[in-house]
């Protein structure tokens, strides 16, 4: 597996059911402008993302496939709570897969990150285009914090090989997890 | 070699436990994942809270922020400094309706952040819930316990599983 632009490890044999594809991460006193996995295998049903994510300025995140940012080529629904108020709306037709986009966006205050959890399900199938639900959150131990849920679909039949984890205007900070993980069938 | 996702204690209640605890867990993972499928004595919509090495709520280091349906409305309310309640909303009842917790705990051995933490629960009966969490500690989380308020306790047969995930 090929990790673009971070510090990265691969591990490609595993026992198990659930297995580690590729970790990116932030250094300290480091950022990134984007954390890409490249040369996914095809082997799994499934992947998932799971992030320990921090900003240089809150803000959203914005997730691709396969080097995709067509204008109109992601649609979303999001569902958030900010402590306060329960909302939804939609992102139809955008050039990306928003990630706690609706309430703060992803942390960017001292020593605290969001939490992201994406399920990209069945990304190889190239008979239909790839939906994917994420669960995120950030507890700012204030009132601008914020729980989201977002339904996502890439409007594209091709298998998913690549995935490109960028904000959409500030950078990764310093101690950003993100690992992917691929999920067998049966 | 090492299996990416594994199971690493499984509890199930017995004699009107009070609490449930996982010691000396490892720190060799990336992220833990609790699943929790339990009912407890106490009708009330605040049920159980999680406590990480042994760090107790009354020292103001826990806040949350939760998303709430209940079959009628969706809303949302946080907590300050307040016990980190699993279930904050949503009745968890009997043995038969049991609630089911998973809480995903991220990053949680490293030394440098506070630990964050997502739950979603799930309670067929009464509603289901999301949660993010922030314990205010930079400190590895080597102990979880599951503790009830005042006398209630778990009803015998609730089952609690911790995991660990390994990154490459």
């Amino acid at each position: 597996v090929n990790i673009l632009g971070i510090i990265a490890s691969s591990k490609l044999s595993a026992v198990g059911d659930f297995e580690s594809i590729a970790t990116g991460t932030v250094g300290a006193s480091s950022t990134s402008a984007v954390i890409t996995f490249s040369s996914i295998p095809s082997t799994y049903a499934h992947l998932q993302l799971r992030m320990f994510a921090r900003a240089t300025a809150s803000d959203t995140m914005y997730v691709r496939f396969n080097n995709d940012s067509g204008a109109t080529n992601y649609d979303n629904h999001r569902m958030n709570g900010n402590g306060s108020t329960a909302a939804s709306d939609a992102r139809i037709n955008y050039s990306a897969l928003f990630v706690s986009s609706r309430g703060y966006g992803i942390a960017s205050t001292a020593d605290i990150g969001s939490a992201v959890i994406m399920d990209i399900l069945d990304y190889t199938n190239t008979n239909k285009y790839k939906v994917t639900r994420t669960l995120s959150g950030q507890e700012l131990n204030t009132v601008n914090s914020d729980l989201e849920f977002t339904s996502g679909s890439w409007k594209d039949t091709t298998a998913v090989n690549r995935i490109d984890i960028s904000l959409s205007s500030s950078t990764l900070a310093e101690y950003t997890h993100i690992a992917l993980y691929g999920i067998k069938g049966a | 070699m090492a299996k990416t996702y594994e199971p690493i204690a499984t509890t199930s209640t017995t004699s009107n436990a009070t609490t449930v605890s996982f010691t000396s867990i490892s720190g060799t993972y990336t992220d833990l994942v609790l699943i929790c499928a339990y009912g407890t004595s106490n009708a009330a919509n605040n049920a159980p809270y999680i406590e990480y090495n042994s760090d107790a709520y009354t020292n103001n280091n826990y806040s949350s922020t939760r998303l709430l349906g209940n079959g009628t409305t969706a809303s949302s309310s946080r907590r300050n400094n307040d016990p980190f309640y699993i279930t904050d909303g949503i009745i968890v009842s009997g043995n038969v309706n049991q609630t089911l917790s998973v809480i995903q705990i991220m990053n949680y051995s490293n030394t440098t952040t506070y630990k964050t933490t997502l739950l979603r629960n799930n309670q067929a009966a009464s509603g289901t819930e999301a949660l993010v969490a922030l314990w205010d500690k930079t400190e590895a989380i080597s102990t979880i316990t599951l503790k009830n308020l005042s006398t209630y306790y778990f009803l015998d047969g609730s089952t609690f599983t911790l995991y660990g995930i390994k990154a490459a």
